[in-house]
């Protein structure tokens, strides 16, 4: 199969933040400052009508998996630059005003990365399979 | 309809009164499907959605759905670095998501645990989405303690 991907999007957007502890190194003032400025950035996002939810999420939590959920572990997920901190669901018009809007986020300086990912109408698989049906 | 389970730790949660908090199941893995008949894919699916769809009805669910494979990856100082991204390898790379709400994180992991993609290799982190971010409740304990 070609890996052409049939997914259409969507007019949202979730953008992961990824990276906890990237404040380790701030004193306290500086912390502060950084907050100040993310949450007047999520202001803006209010202010302009694109934001459509966003949710800090708790560090710890548990990974399942394996048929049935048999295997449950508790997610190892504190201080590492990968781990998902929070996200926000932008709805915007298309991948570039996301990107520019994730862009203006002020945690980026400080070793935080944004995950910009389409909201699909279809999961994948299901494309592919809708696609085969109307070959 | 409620999915009975035989597994006495499951019981608890079926009948949910007052859900207290948010959970956040990110599936975590792509292109599970790629080795499979395409009809097997199929029937995976329609098994998944409609465990979906019983956790919406149902009110558990207040959210679901599905990420396109590929995105950007934002970093550095004003954003200057967009890569095409996800980097991660297609079963770390997050596929979607389900907002649920339950009593606990046990009792969210459990119905995580009905999840129908388990078998196929995805996994699921269940995380409880928080009113405040860790770190500006932080800040606030700090706060207090200088004023206290």
């Amino acid at each position: 199969m070609p890996d052409t991907n049939p997914q259409k999007p969507t007019d949202e957007f979730l953008l992961l933040i990824r990276g906890t502890h990237w404040n380790a190194a701030l004193s306290p003032d500086e912390l502060q400052r950084v907050m100040t400025d993310f949450y007047a950035w999520v202001d803006g996002l209010v202010k302009s009508g694109v934001h459509r939810g966003a949710q800090p999420l708790m560090e710890e939590g548990k990974l399942v998996h394996g048929a049935k959920g048999a295997s449950v572990t508790d997610g190892a997920f504190a201080e590492s630059k990968e781990a998902i901190a929070g996200y926000f669901l932008l709805a915007v018009p298309d991948i570039a005003e996301a990107v520019r809007l994730a862009q203006a986020c002020p945690i980026l300086a400080y070793g935080a990365q944004i995950e910009v990912r389409p909201i699909a109408e279809l999961c994948r698989p299901m494309a592919e399979i809708k696609a085969m049906a109307t070959v | 309809m409620r999915i009975r389970s035989s597994d006495p730790r499951n019981q608890n949660h079926i009948t949910m009164s007052n859900p207290t908090s948010e959970y956040l199941f990110l599936l975590v893995g792509y292109d599970w499907h790629k080795f499979m008949p395409p009809a097997d894919a199929k029937h995976a699916l329609d098994k998944m959605m409609a465990w979906v769809d019983s956790l919406m009805t149902e009110g558990i669910a207040t959210g679901a759905r599905p990420l396109a494979r590929t995105g950007k990856i934002v970093a550095g100082k004003n954003g200057s670095v967009v890569a095409d991204g996800p980097f991660a390898e297609a079963k770390e790379v997050v596929g979607g998501y389900i907002a649920v709400k339950a009593d606990s994180l046990e009792a969210a992991t459990a119905i995580a645990q009905r999840c129908p993609l388990l078998e196929h290799g995805i996994k699921i982190d269940v995380r409880e989405m928080v009113q405040k971010c860790a770190i500006t409740k932080g800040l606030r304990e700090e706060a207090a303690l200088v004023h206290a």
